[in-house]
C-alpha cells in the first residue's frame, strides 16, 4: 500500500516502529498532490518546502509519543497560519494574497501535536456554497467521477482526503460544509457541538453558527484529530469549558441497547428512494448489533433551511464588512474618495454569491426588518432547538441522510441560488441546534457515487456520536473503497 | 433653531431645557438621546414584507452594503435576491410566541476578559503590514473621507 494511502492510526504504528520516516510518509503525499491534482483542483496552495523541512526535524527528534505527530495534513483555505498564504479562495485577498502573521488556534493545536501542514485546500468562496464552484481558483471536482462536484464549500478538503494527497484535512461546517462534501467523496467528517472547537484564526462567515472539524478516512482517525483540536480557547470566548474527554475511548464498537432515532421529517414522499434505502439499511445494521430504532418526529425540520438562510446571510453581511480594502486584500487606484473606495475594493474583490449574501443580510437587517427577518429567525431557531432537546429524551442519537442526492454535476445549479439552498435540507437542522452531526459512507449508489450516513447527537455528545458512528462503519464494510484515479 | 427642532419633537422637553440652561456637552448628550428616540420610533415601525424587489431597490441595498453594480446587475440581482426573499418568506407563517430569540445556542452568557492588550499572539505592526495602502507611523494612508484625494 502506498504510504499516502494510510490512516492516522496505520501511519503512526509505522513512524513509531521507525518503519517508514516522516519525510518518506510526507514526501509521499507531495508527489500524490503533483500527480492527481491536476485532474482534482483540491490544493490551491502547496507549502512543501516548509513541509519538508518540519518532516526532517521530527524525523531527527525521532518522538512519535502524539499520534499526530509527523502526519501531514491539508487545511481549508480559511484557517489562518503564519507565514502561509489564505485566500479564503477569494479575488478580495488574492489579488495581494493576505499572508496571516499569526496562526488559528486549530492548527497551532496541530503543530503543537506534531502534525505536518501541507498546503491549503479549495472552498466556495469565503465558503459560500455547496459545491466549491464559487471559488476564484475555480471547482474541485469529485475524485470519484470529475464530472461531478466534490461538494462544499469543504470541497477541496474532502477530494483531497478521497484522493489520499493528505492524511487527513480540516474543514469547516457553518451549514453542512464538512458533512455534505464528505458524503458526495465517500469520508467521515464531523460538525462538533457549537464552541467545541475554537473558531479563532478561521475567517469568519456566520459567527453563531460557524464550526471547525476534521475530515478523515475513518471515524478512529476523526477521534484523534477532533480530540487534538477540542476544547476551550481563550482566544474564542465562544469555546465551552467542558472537558474534552477521551474520544478514542468512547470507540468499543457496542451499540447495544442504545436508542436509535429515525425522524419521519426526513423521509417524505418524492425523496431519492436509494437515499432512504441507504439510511434504512444502516438501521438494519444497527438492528443487527443490538440497538433499537425509535420512530420520532422533529415537527419543524422544514423550517431549518430558510431560518439558515436569514441568520446566515445576516452575519455575513456584518462579517464582510471588513474586506474592505484598508487592513488586507484587494485594493484600487485613484479612488475619488473613502466611500469610493470601499464601493470598488468590494465589488470589485467579491462574486456572485457573496454579494447576493451581503445584500439579502443587508437588507433583512435594515430599520424596520431586523424583527420579521433575523428576530423571527432566531426565535424558528429556539423552536427546532426545543425539537431535538425533546427527542433526545427518548433516544441516544438520531440517524438521518446526509444529501438529496448523489454529487451533482459541475454546473447543475449554476443560475439558480436557491436550487444550491436545497441541497442543505438535511444539514440546516443540527446547525440550528448547535448539536455534532457527522457523515459516514453507507454505500453507493447505481451511479457508483459515494452515499453518506448522518449520526446525530445532543449538544457535547460527540463521544457517543463518534462510537456509534465506528461500530457502524466496522460493520458495514463501506470504509476504505477508493476512487480509481 | 435647535430649541425649536426639539421643541416640535417634544414641548416637555424644551421646557425643561430652558429652566436647566444646559452647557454644551449636556446638550451633545441630550441631543444624541434624541437622535435615538428618533431611530427606535422607525424600528417599531413595521414595513409590509415584500418578497419581490425592484431594481431601485437593489440598487439602494447596494448602495447601503457599500457596492457598485455593473450595469443590467440591478435586474440579475433583483431576480435572485427575489427568488431568495419568497424561499425565506416560509419563516413568516411559523408560531414563534411560545419562543424566545435564540443568539447563543450552548446558552453562554456575558463571557468577559481583562481588558489588556495582548500581543503574545501577534505584533501590531505585523497587522499592518498586511494592508496594500501606505503605513505611516503606524498608522493606516486612506484615501480622503471628504471629497477627492
Amino acid at each position: 500500500m502506498s504510504l499516502h494511502a494510510l490512516t492516522i492510526t496505520e501511519a503512526h504504528e509505522k513512524l513509531r516502529k521507525k518503519e517508514i520516516s516522516c519525510e518518506e510518509l510526507t514526501r509521499s503525499c507531495l508527489e500524490r498532490i503533483e500527480k492527481v491534482d491536476g485532474a482534482l483542483n483540491a490544493v490551491v496552495y502547496r507549502n512543501f518546502d516548509r513541509a519538508l523541512l518540519e518532516a526532517k526535524k521530527i524525523d531527527s527528534e525521532g518522538k512519535f509519543s502524539s499520534p499526530l505527530a509527523g502526519i501531514p495534513y491539508l487545511a481549508k483555505d480559511v484557517y489562518c497560519e503564519e507565514g502561509v498564504p489564505t485566500t479564503a479562495c477569494s479575488n478580495v485577498l488574492r489579488s495581494k494574497d493576505y499572508v496571516p502573521p499569526f496562526d488559528s488556534t486549530t492548527t497551532k493545536r496541530l503543530k503543537a501535536a506534531g502534525a505536518i501542514s501541507i498546503g491549503k485546500t479549495n472552498t466556495d468562496e469565503f465558503t459560500m456554497g455547496a459545491s466549491t464552484e464559487t471559488s476564484c481558483y475555480g471547482v474541485t471536482r469529485n475524485p470519484w467521477d470529475t464530472k461531478r462536484v466534490a461538494g462544499g464549500s469543504s470541497g477541496g478538503s474532502a477530494a483531497a482526503v478521497a484522493a489520499d494527497e493528505c492524511i487527513f484535512a480540516l474543514g469547516t461546517d457553518t451549514g453542512g460544509s464538512i458533512r455534505q462534501p464528505a458524503a458526495f467523496c465517500g469520508l467521515t467528517g464531523i460538525r462538533p457541538t457549537y464552541g467545541r472547537t475554537s473558531r479563532y484564526g478561521v475567517m469568519s462567515m456566520a459567527s453563531s453558527l460557524d464550526t471547525i472539524g476534521p475530515m478523515c478516512k475513518n471515524v478512529e482517525d476523526l477521534a484523534i484529530v477532533l480530540q487534538a483540536i477540542a476544547g476551550a480557547d481563550p482566544l474564542d470566548g465562544t469555546t465551552g469549558k467542558k472537558p474534552v474527554p477521551d474520544y478514542t475511548k468512547a470507540l468499543t464498537g457496542n451499540v447495544k441497547g442504545m436508542k436509535i432515532g429515525l425522524p419521519k421529517e426526513y423521509f417524505a414522499d418524492g425523496m431519492n428512494e436509494e437515499i432512504r434505502a441507504s439510511v434504512m439499511n444502516a438501521a438494519d445494521v444497527f438492528k443487527k448489533l443490538g440497538a433499537t430504532i425509535v420512530d420520532i418526529s422533529l415537527p419543524h425540520t422544514a423550517y431549518a433551511t430558510p431560518c439558515y438562510y436569514v441568520l446566515c446571510p445576516c452575519e455575513v453581511s456584518s462579517n464582510m464588512a471588513r474586506y474592505d480594502g484598508i487592513r488586507y486584500g484587494h485594493t484600487v487606484k485613484n479612488a475619488e474618495n473613502l466611500v469610493d473606495y470601499y464601493h470598488r475594493a468590494r465589488s470589485e474583490g467579491f462574486g456572485n454569491e457573496v454579494k447576493r449574501r451581503i445584500m439579502i443580510g443587508t437588507y433583512a437587517l435594515s430599520a424596520g426588518y431586523y424583527d420579521a427577518y433575523y428576530r423571527q429567525a432566531q426565535k424558528v431557531r429556539t423552536l427546532i432547538s426545543r425539537d431535538f432537546a425533546e427527542a433526545y429524551k427518548t433516544v441516544d442519537v438520531i440517524i438521518a441522510p446526509v444529501t438529496p442526492g448523489t454529487a451533482f454535476t459541475v454546473g447543475a445549479h449554476e443560475s439558480d441560488p436557491v436550487a444550491m439552498y436545497l441541497e442543505d435540507i438535511f444539514l440546516s437542522p443540527q446547525v440550528m441546534a448547535g448539536i455534532p452531526a457527522l457523515s459516514v459512507p453507507c454505500g453507493f449508489a447505481k451511479n457508483s457515487m459515494p452515499l453518506g450516513l448522518q449520526i446525530m447527537g445532543p449538544q457535547w455528545g460527540e463521544e457517543t456520536v463518534l462510537r456509534v458512528a465506528d461500530a457502524y462503519e466496522k460493520s458495514a464494510g463501506f470504509a476504505g473503497k477508493k476512487p480509481a484515479l | 433653531m435647535q430649541m425649536e427642532e426639539f421643541g416640535s419633537m417634544n414641548d416637555e422637553y424644551a421646557h425643561n431645557t430652558t429652566v436647566f440652561c444646559m452647557n454644551n456637552t449636556e446638550f451633545i448628550i441630550l441631543h444624541s438621546a434624541f437622535i435615538i428616540l428618533k431611530y427606535s420610533a422607525v424600528l417599531h415601525y413595521t414595513p409590509p414584507i415584500m418578497t419581490a424587489l425592484t431594481a431601485d431597490q437593489v440598487r439602494h441595498i447596494a448602495k447601503l452594503a457599500r457596492l457598485n453594480l455593473k450595469e443590467g446587475e440591478e435586474e440579475k440581482f433583483a431576480k435572485e435576491l427575489s427568488a431568495i426573499l419568497t424561499y425565506i418568506d416560509a419563516l413568516q407563517k411559523v408560531n414563534t410566541k411560545s419562543a424566545e430569540a435564540t443568539a447563543q445556542i450552548t446558552g453562554l452568557e456575558s463571557i468577559f476578559r481583562e481588558d489588556r492588550i495582548r500581543t503574545d499572539n501577534v505584533q501590531p505592526d505585523a497587522l499592518l503590514a498586511t494592508s496594500p495602502l501606505p503605513i505611516i507611523d503606524h498608522q493606516i494612508q486612506t484615501p480622503s473621507a471628504h471629497g477627492s484625494t
